[in-house]
C-alpha cells in the first residue's frame, strides 16, 4: 500500500485515484480533485479501500440512487452496518434526502470533478465478528463528464483512473425511456461497457472479470422490468445485453425505483416555452440495496 | 505636424478572426446535458475536448440572475490558441433540476494574432452580440467564424475611487501571473473588465483569468475573480499554492515593474479621463515592451505636468508603429 504512505523525508501523499503526489495539507488532489481525506482515512484504516463506480447517462438518477443507497446503509437496512468515514461522505445522502423531502430532485451534478461528491464508507453485513468489513469509495460522477470521456477518452483522466481502479461498478440505465422504445439508454450503456472493455484490454477470448451490476432505474414506469429483469434487458436493451454476454464475465441485472409517485408542474418559462417539472410526491424505495449486495459478494 | 485622426484610425483597423463554439445543456436525439452543442468547422477535435473540460457547467456562475455573467480568457494547452468564453444564464435548465441553464459562447483565435491585437473581451463580446442568431437546431450546421474588430474607447464600469484602486490592484495581480482567487464583491466580471482596460493591449493576451465563476481547478486559468470566499474555496486552495485575496477586506497596492503605468491609468480614471486612458491602452497593441510602456507612462505624466507637448506622445506612437 505504498500509495498511502507518506515518504520519509518527503511529506507527500499519493492520491488514491490518480496517484499524483500531494503535500500533506491539501484537501483535494491537485491533479484530479479527489478528496485527499480518502487517503488520510485509508492510512488510518491501514488497508486499501475498494472503489465502486456508479455510472450512467445524464439525468438517469445516479445522485438519487447513490444518495438513497448510502442512506439505507447508514440506517442498517437488510442487516448492513455502514460507517461514513468523514463528514464529506454524508453530504451526498443529506442533499438527496433533504431535496426529496422538499419534493424536489437534487440539483444536477456539475461536470467539474472538484464539485463531485465522494463517499467513503466502511460497510459489512451484520453477522458477528467474523463478517468482513469493506472500505468502499463511491463517487457521484456527472453523466455529462462520463459521456465526454467515453466519446473522447482522456477528456477526464480522473474517470479513467477511477474505472481502472474500480473493484466493481454499477451501470444505471433509464428503464422508463428504454421501455418507451427510446434507443438512447441502450446506446449509452453500450458505449459505457465498450469503454470499460477497452480499459481492461483483455485478449479476445478472455472476458472482463470486474463485477458490473446493470441497474434499471425508474423501473416503476415499467413494472415488467421488476418481474423479469433479464428478459426486459434482452428485449429493450438488446445491444447492451449482447455485449455483456460476449465480453463480461460477472454481470447481473437489477431493477430499482426510488420515487413512489410523480406529479408534473407545468408552466411557461421566461422565453414563453412550455415546461413540465417533475415533482417527486413521495419516495418508495425498491431494489436499491440488491445491486450493492450482489456487488460486494463478488468483489 | 501630426495628423492625429490618422493615429487613432490606425488602431480601429485591427481585426481578429475567431472560431466559435457554444457549450450548454440541451436535449437532443443522441444525448442531453452539458456539452459542446455547436462549433465552427475550424475548431480542432483536441480543442473541442479541452473546451469541454474547461467550460463551466451547472451552478458554476456566481449568481443565477439574468444579469449574472462570467468571462474566461485562457490559452488552450492542446493547440496553443487563445480562448475567450462568455458565460450567462439562458433560462431554466430543461430537466428543471435546480438552477438556470449555463450558456457559454467561446471564441478561439490564433495565439500570435491574439497577442498582436491585444483585444479586450468587450470587443469580442460585442462581435458575438452582432452575430445573427443561430438557427435551431443548434449543431445542425457549423457556426460561422466571427470577425472581431476593435471598437476602441468603451466605458469603464468603475466610477468611484475605491473601485479604480481595486481595478489597478487586480491588473497588477493579473500581470504578475501568480495563482490566486480574488474575492471582489458583487460584480467580479466588471472588475476584470476594468482591470483589462487598464492593461496595455500588448500585455492582455498573456492573462489567464476568469471572472464571475466559482473556483475550479479544471478551468485552466491562473486567476479566478469570484464574488466571495466560501468553504469550498478554502477547501480547494489549501496547500495548493493558490493565494486568496479578499478585496473586500484589503486592497493590495499595485506592484511590479508596471506600477508607473497603472498609477497613470488610476489617476486618469479618477480624473474622469477613463475614455482617454482606455484609448491609450488600446493603442499599445502589437508587441510593445514593458519598457516602452513605461516610457509612454512617463511621457504622459510629463504632458500632464506641462513639461512635454501633447503632440510628442502622438509622434512617439506614430514612429513606433511605423518602425
Amino acid at each position: 500500500m505504498g500509495w498511502m504512505q507518506a515518504d520519509s523525508g518527503d511529506p507527500q501523499l499519493r492520491c488514491l485515484i490518480c496517484e499524483a503526489l500531494n503535500t500533506m495539507d491539501v484537501v483535494v488532489c491537485a491533479e484530479c480533485s479527489a478528496p485527499m481525506a480518502l487517503v488520510h482515512d485509508s492510512v488510518t484504516q491501514g488497508r486499501a479501500p475498494q472503489i465502486i463506480s456508479v455510472l450512467g447517462d445524464s439525468n438517469v438518477g445516479k445522485t438519487v440512487y447513490l444518495g438513497f443507497l448510502l442512506d439505507m446503509l447508514s440506517q442498517r437496512a437488510n442487516e448492513f452496518e455502514a460507517i461514513p468515514k468523514g463528514a464529506y461522505s454524508v453530504d451526498l445522502q443529506q442533499n438527496v434526502v433533504a431535496s426529496m423531502t422538499q419534493r424536489q430532485f437534487p440539483a444536477k451534478t456539475a461536470m467539474e470533478p472538484d464539485r463531485w461528491n465522494w463517499a467513503y464508507y466502511q460497510a459489512r453485513k451484520s453477522g458477528g465478528r467474523r463478517s468482513k468489513w469493506y472500505d468502499l469509495v463511491m463517487p457521484d460522477l456527472a453523466g455529462e463528464s462520463l459521456a465526454a470521456e467515453i466519446a473522447n477518452p482522456a477528456t477526464y483522466r480522473v474517470i479513467r483512473s477511477l474505472l481502472t481502479k474500480s473493484a466493481g461498478a454499477m451501470l444505471l440505465v433509464d428503464a422508463a425511456l428504454a421501455a418507451n422504445g427510446a434507443t438512447r439508454p441502450d446506446f449509452f450503456a453500450l458505449k459505457m461497457m465498450s469503454y470499460i472493455d477497452s480499459l481492461f484490454q483483455t485478449k479476445r477470448d478472455a472476458k472482463v472479470q470486474t463485477p458490473i451490476a446493470i441497474v434499471l432505474c425508474k423501473a416503476d414506469h415499467c413494472p415488467e422490468s421488476f418481474d423479469d429483469t433479464r428478459r426486459f434487458v434482452q428485449g429493450s436493451l438488446n445491444r447492451l445485453w449482447n455485449l455483456c454476454e460476449s465480453r463480461f464475465q460477472t454481470v447481473e441485472y437489477f431493477a430499482c425505483s426510488s420515487v413512489g409517485s410523480l406529479a408534473y408542474a407545468t408552466g411557461a418559462d421566461d422565453d414563453g416555452l412550455d415546461f413540465a417539472r417533475p415533482i417527486p410526491l413521495h419516495t418508495s424505495l425498491q431494489g436499491i440495496l440488491e445491486p450493492f449486495e450482489w456487488l460486494i459478494s463478488r468483489m | 505636424m501630426v495628423d492625429l485622426p490618422d493615429v487613432s484610425a490606425g488602431t480601429g483597423a485591427s481585426v481578429l478572426q475567431c472560431d466559435r463554439a457554444i457549450f450548454t445543456s440541451l436535449p437532443s436525439a443522441i444525448g442531453e446535458g452539458y456539452r459542446l452543442v455547436a462549433w465552427s468547422s475550424g475548431l480542432r477535435p483536441e480543442e473541442r475536448v479541452e473546451l469541454t473540460r474547461r467550460a463551466p457547467s451547472h451552478g458554476s456562475l456566481c449568481g443565477e440572475g439574468a444579469a449574472s455573467r462570467g468571462v474566461i480568457q485562457l490559452c488552450l494547452q492542446s493547440s496553443g490558441r487563445m480562448v475567450w468564453g462568455f458565460v450567462r444564464v439562458a433560462g431554466a435548465e430543461h430537466t428543471r433540476r435546480g438552477g438556470g441553464r449555463i450558456w457559454t459562447e467561446f471564441l478561439v483565435a490564433d495565439a500570435s494574432e491574439a497577442a498582436r491585437e491585444g483585444m479586450h473581451p468587450c470587443d469580442l463580446h460585442a462581435a458575438l452580440a452582432a452575430e445573427p442568431a443561430s438557427k435551431p437546431p443548434l449543431g445542425s450546421t457549423p457556426l460561422a467564424r466571427v470577425t472581431v474588430s476593435r471598437r476602441g474607447g468603451g466605458s469603464a464600469a468603475t466610477r468611484d475611487g475605491r473601485a479604480v484602486t481595486v481595478a489597478a490592484s487586480v491588473a497588477s495581480i493579473l500581470l504578475d501571473g501568480r495563482s490566486c482567487v480574488i474575492a471582489t464583491g458583487a460584480t467580479p466580471s466588471d472588475v476584470l473588465d476594468d482591470a483589462l482596460h487598464m492593461i496595455p493591449a500588448s500585455l492582455r493576451a498573456g492573462i489567464r483569468a476568469c471572472s464571475g465563476l466559482r473556483l475550479s481547478s479544471s478551468r485552466g486559468v491562473t486567476a479566478t475573480l469570484t464574488d466571495r470566499f466560501d468553504q469550498d474555496i478554502v477547501r480547494a486552495t489549501r496547500g495548493q499554492g493558490i493565494e486568496c485575496i479578499d478585496l473586500q477586506a484589503k486592497v493590495p497596492p499595485p506592484g511590479g515593474t508596471i506600477v508607473p503605468w497603472l498609477t497613470l491609468m488610476s489617476r486618469w480614471w479618477n480624473e474622469q479621463r477613463s475614455a482617454q486612458a482606455m484609448a491609450l491602452a488600446d493603442q499599445l497593441s502589437g508587441g510593445w515592451s514593458v519598457q516602452e510602456i513605461l516610457d509612454i507612462a512617463e511621457m504622459s505624466e510629463a504632458i500632464d505636468h506641462g513639461d512635454e507637448s501633447a503632440e510628442s506622445l502622438q509622434i512617439y506612437l506614430l514612429r513606433r508603429r511605423a518602425a
